[in-house]
C-alpha cells in the first residue's frame, strides 16, 4: 500500500542521492584526511545497510496485510531483543574500532609552528622569522588598525621578525603545527580538504598538527558560532611547495 | 461494557473498589488523630524526596563547578578567612535538627505542649542560623572579598546563598506550623507541612554539613 | 427519588486556573502548539534568508526596524531568529508536548485513578511555564530582536554582555532568566508525574502492568529531575557572571570589540559540561514519551501485546541511564582529552543497542499482528519508526570523535537532529493527538485529512532532510547566516533553494493538520467511550480489570511477555 510504496521510493531516492550525490565531500589533502575517507565510507556502508534493511522491513509488514488470526504465534520477545542489543553493540565496537582512535597521534618532532589568532571577524596567522622564535604577545598591546593585530610586544625584540598574515602559507609535505588562539570568544579553525577542525577557546592555546600533501589554496572557516560576522570570516591555507615556502619566509 | 443493575433488596452492597492510595481521605493509619491531610502522608514525602534530588543536583552542579574552577587556576584561589558564626552556625542548624526530629516525635505521641517548646526552639535556631549567615557575609565583604575578582569567596556566597535560599523555603514552613500552634492552639495541625518541614530541615541540614566539608578542603 | 443539587459554572478564573488535569493537559497542548507555529514561522524565515540573503522584504522593516534597514534582514536578525526557534522548539515544543500534554491528559486514568498526585502544583506547573515563555517573547522585544548566541549559548559570548554583539545585553540575560524559570516549571511537573506513578496506582497494579506511555512518561520524568537542576546551577553561575562581575565561565585578558574584558581566570569549557550535561538527557527527554506513544499505539492497532512488553520497559531505561554519560560526545573537538573522547563514544555507541531494541519491538508487534488497523495515528507511528531509524543511524557518524571532527556544527548535524527530534518526535506528537483526541475534545478528527496530512508530511520530511545531509557532507558549516563568503557553499546553492522550497511546502502542509483540528474541535464526529477499542484503562474507566495487564485485548489471544 502507499506507505510501503514511499518506503521504497525512499529507500531508491537515497541510494540515488549517494551514487549522484548533489554535493559530496571535497579533495583530501593529507593522509589523515584520505585515512578519514575510508573510515567514513565503512560508517556509510554500515549504516547504509541497516538503513536499507530496516525500511524494507517496515515496508514490507505494512504492505502484506497480515490476516486475522485467533492466535498469534508464541514470540521469544525477550530473546530477540537480546540477541537485537547484542549485534547492535557488536556491529558499531566494530566499527568504531576499525577507525583511528583518537589516540593514534603523537606528537610530530621539528613541526613548522605557526600561530592562529583568531577573533571577531577575521583571521591572523603568526610565523616566528628568520631568529626562528615568537616575541610576545598581550592583548594590551593589540592594534588592528595600527597594524598589530596579534598584540605583538613593541618591546621585545624577538618579534620584531614575526610574521603576520591575513593568510595561511603552509609547506607541503612538512610536519605543521598550528598553534591556535582567541582573544574574544570561541571560534573554531575548520579547512574541509583536512578533515578537521578544532575550537578555538580563549583562555586556552590549542595545537592542531597537519601535514599536507597536496597544493593548493583551500578556504578556512569559522565553525563556532562567534557573533554576528560568523559567516565572514573568511580566509585562505595556502599549501606551497617546500622551497618556495622558504624563500617566503625569508622574504618577509 | 458494564451495566448499571439494581442491587435487590438482601443482596450485599455493590463493591466499590478503594480509590487509589495516593490522594484523598488521608492517611487513615495515624493514631493521633491530631491531624487531618489533603494528600497522602506517603505521596507528599515522595514529592519531598523528589524535590531533594533535584536539590542535590543543583549543590553537586555549583560544588563540582568549584572543583574545576580551582583545579584550572589554583594560583589565584585565595583563601578566605573564617567568618566568626560559621561554626557556631553549624552547630545551631544541627541542634536545631535535632530538636525539630524529637518535635516531630512528640507530634506523633501527640504531646501538645512538648510539641510546641521543641518546634519553637527548633525554629528559633533556625532562624539564628540565618541571621548568622547574614553576619557572615557581611563580615566578608567588610574584609574585602566580593563576587568579584575572587572565585573563592565567588563560589562561597553562591553556594552558602543557594543553601540560605532553601533555608527560607523551609522556614516559611516552620513558620506556618508555628503560627498553628499560636494562633489555633487546639485545632489539628497540617500533618503534611509539619513532616514535610521537618524532613527537608533534616535534609539542608546534612547539605549544610557537606558543604562545610568542601569549604574546609578547599577553601 | 433522586436529589438533584444546582452546581454553579466555575468562575472564569477557575476555570483558567484549573486544577483538572484534563484542562491544564489541553492547556499545555495549546500552548506547544503556538510554539511550533512561531517556532516554524521562524524557520521559514531563516530558510528564506539562506537562499535569498539580499531580498528586500518591506515588511521585514516594519516588524524589526533596525535588524532589517531597507527590508534587508542583517546577520544578528538571522541568528536571533535561529537562536528564538531552537530555544522555542526544544523547550516549548518537544519537552512539553510529548510529555506534558499527553501525560497530564491520560496518566491518572491509565494508572487507573482520577487526578494527578498535586493537582495545583500542576496548575502552578503551567502557569510558570506560560511565565517563561512571555520572559523569553520579552527577550526580543527589549533588545530590538534577541540574543543571538544560539541555544546552546556558548560563553564568553553570551557571558559578557552586550560587547560581544548585539542582543547580548537585556536580550541575553532575559533568556537565561526565561530559561530559568522553565526549569522550575519542569522540575515541579517532573515531581508531579513521579508522585503520581509511584503513589497514585490503582491497588494491584505493579509497575510492571503500567502501560509503556505512563513508563515512559516515569523515566522521563526522572530524567528531567536529574538533568534540569544541572541547567539551573549553571544559569545562575553565568548570571552572575553577566551582573555581578564574577568569572566562572570568562577567562583573562580578553579584548572584545576593543574593550579589555574586566573577567578573569573562568574556564568556557565549564559551561559547555554544565550545558550538556544537562543537554544530552533533554534530547531524550524529547523523544522517550514519543517512543512509549509509538510502543501503545502500535500494539493497540495490532491488537496484540507489545513484542515484548518487559524490552519496552527496560530499553528506554537503559536510554535514558547511559544519555546520563554521553554528554562530552557535543564536546568532542572543544578540547577535551583524547582519553574522554574515547570514554564518551564508546558509551555513545553503546546508546545503539536499547535503540535497536525498542526497533526491533515495534516491527516485531506490527509483524506478529493480529489485525493490523492503518488509522492516522497508526500511520505515524510507522512514520516515527523509519524517521527514527534514520536519524539515529546519522549518530553512528557523529559518534566518533574523528568523523565528528569533519561534521561537528555542519549541516550533517543540524540534518541529524532535525530528523529525529524535529520530525520523529513530532510524528509521535502526531500520533498521540489523533490517538487521544477524543479523550480531549470529545470527537473524532477527521481520518481522511489526516491520511492526506501524514503521507505529505512524511514525504516532505525526508525531502526535506535528507538532502540536508549531503550539505553536510561537503562540509557546509551551520549558523551561517549566509553563503555569499565563501566559494565552496555555491556548488550546493541549488541544494538550498530545494531545502527551502520544501521547507515552504512542509509548512503548507501543516496547515492541513491546523485546520483538521480546529474543525473537529467544533464540529468533528462525536466519540464513543473506546473509539480504537484501546485496552487500557483511560478508555475502560468502570471495567473490572484489577489485576489483568495492560495490553490484553479480549478479541485476541493476548501475548503477555
Amino acid at each position: 500500500m502507499l506507505l510501503g510504496l514511499i518506503l521504497l521510493a525512499t529507500v531508491v531516492a537515497a541510494c540515488l542521492l549517494i551514487l549522484h550525490p548533489p554535493v559530496w565531500f571535497p579533495v583530501a589533502i593529507t593522509s589523515a584526511a584520505v585515512a578519514y575517507d575510508r573510515q567514513f565510507s565503512w560508517t556509510l556502508w554500515v549504516t547504509g545497510s541497516l538503513f536499507i534493511a530496516a525500511q524494507l522491513l517496515l515496508a514490507w509488514i505494512v504492505i502484506r496485510r497480515r490476516k486475522s488470526v485467533t492466535r498469534p504465534a508464541t514470540s521469544s520477545g525477550v530473546r530477540a531483543s537480546l540477541f537485537a542489543a547484542v549485534a547492535m553493540i557488536a556491529v558499531e565496537i566494530a566499527l568504531a574500532a576499525h577507525g583511528n582512535g583518537p589516540l593514534s597521534h603523537s606528537e610530530p618532532k621539528d613541526a613548522e609552528t605557526i600561530e592562529v589568532y583568531a577573533h571577531q571577524f577575521a583571521w591572523n596567522f603568526r610565523y616566528p622569522g628568520a631568529d626562528g622564535v615568537f616575541g610576545r604577545v598581550g592583548t594590551e598591546f593589540i592594534a588592528d588598525a595600527a597594524g598589530n593585530p596579534v598584540g605583538i610586544d613593541p618591546s621585545d625584540s624577538r618579534g620584531n621578525d614575526d610574521i603576520v598574515t591575513p593568510v595561511l602559507r603552509i609547506p607541503a609535505g612538512r610536519d605543521v603545527r598550528l598553534l591556535l588562539h582567541s582573544r574574544d570568544v570561541i571560534h573554531d579553525f575548520f579547512v574541509r580538504e583536512l578533515r578537521t577542525k578544532q575550537d578555538i577557546v580563549p583562555g586556552m592555546v590549542i595545537p592542531l598538527d597537519i601535514h599536507a600533501d597536496r597544493i593548493g589554496q583551500y578556504e578556512i572557516a569559522c565553525a563556532e558560532l562567534c557573533g554576528l560576522g560568523h559567516n565572514q570570516m573568511h580566509s585562505i591555507l595556502v599549501v606551497m611547495p617546500g622551497e618556495e615556502y622558504d624563500r617566503w619566509k625569508l622574504q618577509h | 461494557m458494564p451495566t448499571l443493575t439494581e442491587p435487590s433488596i438482601g443482596a450485599p452492597p455493590p463493591i466499590v473498589p478503594s480509590p487509589p492510595r495516593g490522594y484523598g481521605g488521608g492517611d487513615h493509619n495515624d493514631n493521633t488523630g491530631d491531624s487531618k491531610a489533603a494528600a497522602s502522608a506517603t505521596t507528599v514525602r515522595i514529592a519531598v524526596y523528589i524535590g531533594m534530588c533535584a536539590s542535590t543536583m543543583t549543590f553537586a552542579a555549583l560544588a563540582s563547578a568549584m572543583v574545576v574552577r580551582r583545579g584550572l587556576n589554583p594560583m589565584d584561589w585565595h583563601k578566605l578567612p573564617v567568618p566568626p558564626l560559621l561554626w557556631w552556625n553549624t552547630a545551631a542548624l544541627v541542634l536545631s535538627s535535632v530538636v525539630l526530629a524529637m518535635a516531630g516525635r512528640a507530634f506523633r505521641a501527640g504531646l501538645r505542649p512538648r510539641l510546641r517548646i521543641l518546634w519553637f526552639t527548633g525554629t528559633a535556631l533556625g532562624t539564628w542560623f540565618l541571621i548568622g549567615q547574614a553576619i557572615n557575609w557581611k563580615f566578608l565583604a567588610d574584609q574585602g572579598f566580593y563576587l568579584r575578582e575572587n572565585p573563592a569567596s565567588a563560589f562561597f556566597y553562591v553556594l552558602t546563598w543557594a543553601h540560605a535560599a532553601h533555608v527560607i523555603g523551609a522556614i516559611a514552613g516552620l513558620y506556618y506550623v508555628t503560627w498553628c500552634l499560636l494562633a489555633r492552639p487546639f485545632a489539628p495541625l497540617n500533618r503534611n507541612v509539619l513532616e514535610v518541614s521537618v524532613i527537608f530541615w533534616h535534609f539542608l541540614d546534612v547539605m549544610w554539613l557537606f558543604l562545610m566539608a568542601i569549604f574546609a578542603f578547599w577553601s | 427519588m433522586e436529589a438533584t443539587t444546582l452546581i454553579a459554572r466555575p468562575s472564569l478564573l477557575r476555570r483558567i486556573f484549573s486544577t483538572d488535569h484534563r484542562t491544564i493537559a489541553r492547556q499545555y497542548f495549546f500552548l506547544s502548539l503556538f510554539a511550533v507555529v512561531v517556532g516554524v514561522c521562524l524557520s521559514l524565515l531563516m530558510r528564506f534568508h539562506l537562499v535569498w540573503p539580499r531580498e528586500k522584504v518591506a515588511w521585514f522593516e516594519a516588524i524589526w526596524s533596525v535588524r532589517a534597514e531597507g527590508g534587508i534582514m542583517t546577520e544578528e536578525l538571522y541568528l536571533s531568529l535561529m537562536t528564538l526557534h531552537g530555544t522555542i522548539m526544544v523547550f516549548f515544543v518537544l519537552t512539553l508536548a510529548p510529555l506534558n500534554a499527553f501525560a497530564n491528559l491520560v496518566l491518572p486514568e491509565q494508572l487507573g485513578g482520577k487526578e494527578m498526585a498535586f493537582p495545583r502544583m500542576n496548575m502552578l506547573s503551567f502557569w510558570i511555564t506560560v511565565a517563561s515563555f512571555l520572559t523569553l517573547l520579552s527577550a526580543c522585544v527589549f533588545d530590538e530582536g534577541g540574543p543571538i548566541a544560539g541555544w546552546t549559548a556558548y560563553p564568553p559570548l553570551s557571558a559578557v554582555g552586550a560587547v560581544s554583539g548585539p542582543g547580548e545585553g537585556l536580550g541575553q540575560t532575559l533568556w537565561f532568566v526565561s530559561i530559568g524559570i522553565f526549569c522550575i516549571a519542569s522540575l515541579l511537573s517532573a515531581m508531579n508525574i513521579i508522585s503520581t506513578v509511584i503513589e497514585c496506582r490503582r491497588p494491584g497494579m505493579s509497575l510492571m502492568q503500567m502501560p509503556l506511555t505512563s513508563w515512559n512518561w516515569f523515566v522521563t520524568s526522572i530524567l528531567s529531575v536529574l538533568s534540569f537542576p544541572v541547567l539551573l546551577a549553571a544559569g545562575l553561575l553565568i548570571l552572575l557572571d553577566r551582573l555581578a562581575g564574577t568569572s566562572f565561565f570568562v577567562p583573562g585578558d580578553l579584548l572584545i570589540a576593543e574593550q579589555h574584558s574586566p573577567h578573569a581566570g573562568g574556564s568556557p569549557l565549564l559551561w559547555q559540561h554544565l550545558f550538556w550535561f544537562f543537554g544530552h538527557p533533554e534530547v531524550y527527554i524529547a523523544i522517550l514519551p514519543g517512543m512509549g506513544i509509538v510502543s501503545h499505539i502500535i500494539s493497540n492497532f495490532s491488537r496484540r501485546a507489545p513484542f515484548s512488553y518487559r524490552a519496552c520497559v527496560w530499553a528506554p531505561v537503559a536510554i535514558a541511564f547511559l544519555g546520563m554519560l554521553v554528554w562530552g560526545h557535543h564536546m568532542f573537538i572543544s578540547g577535551i582529552s583524547p582519553y574522554s573522547a574515547m570514554t564518551f563514544s564508546l558509551i555513545t555507541m553503546s546508546i545503539g543497542a536499547p535503540s535497536a531494541v525498542l526497533v526491533l519491538n515495534w516491527l516485531g508487534t506490527a509483524y506478529q499482528a493480529v489485525k493490523l488497523e492503518f488509522t492516522t495515528a497508526m500511520l505515524f507511528c510507522m512514520g516515527f519508526v523509519s524517521l527514527f531509524v534514520t536519524g539515529g543511524l546519522t549518530g553512528l557518524f557523529l559518534g566518533q570523535p574523528e568523523i565528528d571532527a569533519y561534521f561537528h556544527d555542519t549541516a550533517f548535524v543540524v540534518a541529524h537532529f532535525h530528523m529525529i527530534m524535529g520530525m520523529a518526535a513530532l510524528f509521535a506528537v502526531f500520533a498521540a493527538t489523533f490517538y487521544w483526541f477524543p479523550l480531549m475534545f470529545g470527537r473524532m478528527l477527521d481520518e481522511r485529512l489526516g491520511k492526506l496530512h501524514f503521507y505529505l508530511t512524511f514525504i516532505g520530511a525526508y525531502a526535506l532532510f535528507l538532502p540536508m545531509h549531503f550539505a553536510g557532507f561537503a562540509g557546509n558549516p551551520r549558523r551561517y547566516a549566509d553563503f555569499t563568503n565563501f566559494d565552496f557553499f555555491q556548488a550546493g546553492m541549488p541544494l538550498q533553494r530545494w531545502i527551502t522550497v520544501t521547507a515552504f511546502a512542509m509548512g503548507a502542509v501543516q496547515l492541513i493538520f491546523i485546520g483538521n483540528l480546529f474543525r473537529s474541535i467544533f464540529s468533528g464526529a462525536k466519540a464513543g467511550a473506546n473509539p480504537w477499542n484501546g485496552p487500557t484503562l483511560e478508555w475502560n474507566a468502570d471495567a473490572e480489570i484489577a489485576d489483568r495487564g495492560p495490553y490484553e485485548y479480549p478479541d485476541a489471544g493476548a501475548d503477555a511477555n
